[in-house]
């Protein structure tokens, strides 16, 4: 008997071809879309996983308070005296500060402004910096102990077209506001086009270019990261010593990465799941074409229906055949919805890592496969629910007479 | 005769009733969403627009070259502007003033509660009255600052609201302590449904630079030319003239003259790229509802071809049964598009009311005539090519077939 429940009603699909191709069609552009946008939403969610456990959870940051890009901003000092307060701080395993600067880099006549970066030339504050930039070397050298008058470079400086439409190599010399740098170093990609723009010099070429005293931010990395809210704790009070402030006067902002993630994290949490309401609206459009043509077909089959139940086909038997149908078609709607979501995700993900957006890349977990195919499967149950129960419900006679 | 077609096409598709509503629904639900979102962002942009506050239309402002996206004017900036730079531009024979506005983070105290914001100054004299107008402040309580004003403050609406977290609410009489300096509060400004504005602290200008310690350098110098039909002169004069004080070649300019037109246009160039984004989105639920459309129409078809086989062998052209089924799916689309234009529309204007609540902003909903028009054609024309492949089945099939079935 099942097995002719299920023939029966694939030879229905098939009878009526064009109907069930659009009506597969139509549930099949929605899946797609929500397999994209799930796609490049875990790719993102990944990403954010990822710098997480590579590196940074056992480091915090403080910051001058301000109303500019981090950094930048400083009527709120961060000096020497606040380094070694955060340095002295127990728990804390090695702190180090950094100058952020924009500095004006040109080439060919060409100007650009861009963020430098003014860091420390020893072995283990470069790691500390490094870890917390999330940069690996992609060519050349790290900076050196007394590295006067030289420069690293972001990735994008090797990309030609993207800052300068040509290129810099290594032992090239990179004018920087006004004064020649020879370049030892490039990073590799960090996947956003601002911190692939960075320049990177020692700090005591920042310290003597900008002509400044106060540190952008200054870094510290703890013994324990279980520890990091005590320390944390600890350093906030440190520092409220030095700068003679009160407790809820600060002028500065201490900053584990964990906590940035958090915030990232529950800004992408509001960006994807609007972007997944909108595109599942597609969805519910899909589902009432699809219940549309459920009735249409039963409508169309009153007679056969009538027929059937005649000859001692059950209500149940009649519903399963109606809902077995539109089942199928959101099956075979999921199927090629994925395939057609994933060629299109991944040839996109593609496209913006050429372009120099290479953290917006798609994930294809299994579960993902999985899912949306079960996701259209239900929605074609679902919307065929009602038809099959009303197609159930004939009365063999009238539905007989049905014209 | 269009009558007629339109009478014939409004039958049948009131003869099937559910379906025909459920096809409707479909085109609907992404009318609405795509109407809706769209209005929202209009009304988004306004709010952020409006937080600028820059309204008077024959200013220029002139920065020094930087990452503008880096904050506020001034910050991103490698080689700043200089006062003799505003001096020099004073001297234009176009120019009406020129006017160095600096803007600095600072701290404010009050009540024991410690918060931190924008502080602005205001030049002396002529200068004054000029810089009041163009920002459009007026006041609440109190009074306005004058000439000689030391340790004198004018503090944004939300001071007097008690919405920056003081727990208390600040008024004219007060004394709060910015950077740790004593400031009598002489007055509050109306509100200006911006929160840049509505949180600014507004002092005298040798103030600001007194307790910022700003020797030499200016963030900004907004000019006024003589006329407005001088814009672009001046625009040009103040290039010609800083390329040579700061000794820079035409084409290698390290800093910007820009009308308030263009100093928007980036900001709104993004948002309008999010917005197309978020349309292009919503506009998947349109196609599959023309989908369902389409669909529909095919069951149309099949349904009446013995009909069709009537209507040719009593005399209908090929291209009247066309017309028939496609007014017959335009209508299906407009209808939606209709209902949908209205939903979206209602969905928008309760979401701009919305964001003037949360944000403090008092932006006129806007109904955007050109969208509405646009939804309106726009779904009668999907409607259409929808149906136009059916349509053209219908029309072309032997009226002997027809009949037979």
């Amino acid at each position: 008997m099942k097995i002719e429940i299920v023939k029966y009603a694939l030879k229905n699909l098939w009878l009526r071809k064009a109907r069930s191709f659009l009506t597969v069609l139509s549930i099949m552009i929605g899946i797609s879309a929500i397999f994209i946008f799930a796609s490049f939403g875990l790719g993102l969610y990944k990403y954010v996983e990822d710098i997480a456990s590579e590196s940074g959870v056992d480091i915090f940051w403080v910051q001058g308070k301000g109303n500019s890009a981090p950094g930048l901003d400083d009527s709120f000092k961060l000096e020497d005296k606040d380094l070694r307060a955060v340095d002295r701080t127990n728990g804390v395993e090695i702190a180090t500060g950094m100058y952020v600067k924009v500095a004006e880099v040109e080439k060919d006549r060409v100007k650009r402004y861009v963020y430098l970066m003014g860091y420390s030339d020893e072995r283990e504050e470069i790691k500390l910096v490094e870890s917390l930039m999330t940069v690996k070397m992609e060519k050349g050298r790290q900076f050196r102990k007394g590295d006067i008058g030289k420069a690293i470079l972001g990735y994008n400086y090797l990309v030609p077209d993207k800052i300068f439409s040509k290129p810099y190599k290594m032992g090239d010399k990179v004018e920087i506001n006004g004064r020649k740098f020879d370049i030892v170093g490039f990073y590799e990609s960090v996947g956003n086009p601002g911190d692939d723009s960075n320049v990177y010099l020692v700090q005591d070429d920042a310290k003597a270019l900008f002509e400044i005293n106060s540190y952008g931010m200054i870094m510290a990395r703890v013994h324990d990261k279980d520890e990091m809210d005590n320390v944390v704790n600890r350093a906030e009070k440190k520092l409220r010593n030095v700068r003679d402030l009160e407790e809820g006067k600060e002028d500065f902002s201490v900053q584990s990465f964990a906590d940035a993630l958090e915030t990232f994290t529950s800004v992408l949490n509001i960006i994807v799941g609007f972007i997944f309401l909108i595109v599942i609206i597609s969805a519910i459009v899909a589902s009432v074409n699809t219940a549309n043509t459920m009735i249409t077909s039963v409508l169309e089959r009153t007679r056969e229906i009538g027929v059937m139940k005649s000859i001692g086909a059950t209500n149940d038997n009649i519903k399963n055949i109606f809902i077995l149908e539109s089942a199928v078609i959101g099956f075979v709607a999921g199927f090629f919805g994925v395939v057609v979501g994933w060629l299109l995700a991944y040839s996109s993900g593609q496209a913006l890592d050429g372009l120099g957006w290479g953290f917006l890349m798609p994930t294809f977990p299994l579960a993902l496969w999985t899912g949306c195919i079960l996701l259209s499967t239900l929605v074609g149950m679902f919307s065929g629910f009602v038809p099959a129960y009303y197609a159930s419900k004939q009365k063999p006679v009238e539905a007989l007479r049905y014209e | 005769m269009i009558k007629d077609y339109l009478i014939f096409s409004f039958n049948s598709l009131k003869s099937r009733k559910l379906r025909s509503w459920l096809t409707v629904l479909g085109i609907l639900i992404g009318i609405t969403a795509v109407v809706a979102l769209i209005g929202l962002g209009e009304g988004l942009k306004a709010a952020i627009n409006s937080q600028f506050g820059i309204s008077a239309t024959e200013v220029l402002t002139v920065q020094a070259g930087g990452l503008s996206a880096a904050g506020p004017p001034g910050t991103g900036v490698v080689n700043p502007l200089t006062q003799e730079d505003t001096d020099a531009i004073m001297k234009l024979s176009v120019v009406e003033r020129a006017i160095p506005r600096n803007m600095e983070t600072g701290k404010l105290e009050f009540n024991d509660n410690v918060v931190f914001g924008m502080s602005i100054g205001v030049p002396d004299g002529e200068d004054r009255k000029f810089t009041y107008d163009a920002l459009e402040l007026e006041i609440e309580e109190g009074r306005l600052l004058k000439d000689g004003d030391t340790m004198k403050v004018v503090l944004g609406n939300n001071f007097y609201t008690d919405n920056v977290g003081l727990d208390k609410t600040v008024m004219a009489g007060d004394t709060v302590l910015i950077q740790d300096k004593k400031f009598d509060v002489v007055g509050i400004i109306k509100k200006k449904g911006s929160f840049i504005f509505d949180n600014m602290v507004v002092m005298n200008e040798d103030v600001l630079n007194d307790i910022f310690e700003i020797d030499n350098e200016v963030d900004i110098i907004a000019v006024q030319v003589k006329d407005k039909s001088l814009m672009q002169k001046g625009k040009e004069d103040i290039e010609k003239l800083l390329r040579k004080r700061r000794n820079v070649k035409e084409g290698e300019e390290d800093f910007s003259v820009e009308t308030p037109d263009s100093a928007m246009s980036d900001i709104n160039s993004i948002l309008t790229g999010v917005q197309i984004f978020i349309a292009i989105i919503a506009s998947i639920s349109i196609i599959v509802g023309s989908i369902g459309i389409t669909n529909t129409m095919f069951t149309s078809v099949t349904e009446r071809k013995k009909q069709i086989g009537i209507m040719k062998s009593i005399g209908a052209r090929n291209s009247d049964i066309f017309y028939l089924f496609s007014i017959e799916s335009g209508m299906l689309g407009m209808v939606g598009g209709f209902i949908g234009t209205v939903i979206g529309g209602f969905i928008s204007f309760v979401g701009t009311m919305g964001i003037n609540i949360f944000i403090g902003a008092n932006i006129q909903p806007q109904i955007n005539l050109i969208l509405i028009f646009g939804a309106l054609m726009g779904s009668f024309l999907i409607g259409s090519i929808a149906g136009t492949v059916p349509a053209m089945r219908a029309a072309e099939l032997k009226p002997v077939d027809a009949l037979r079935q």
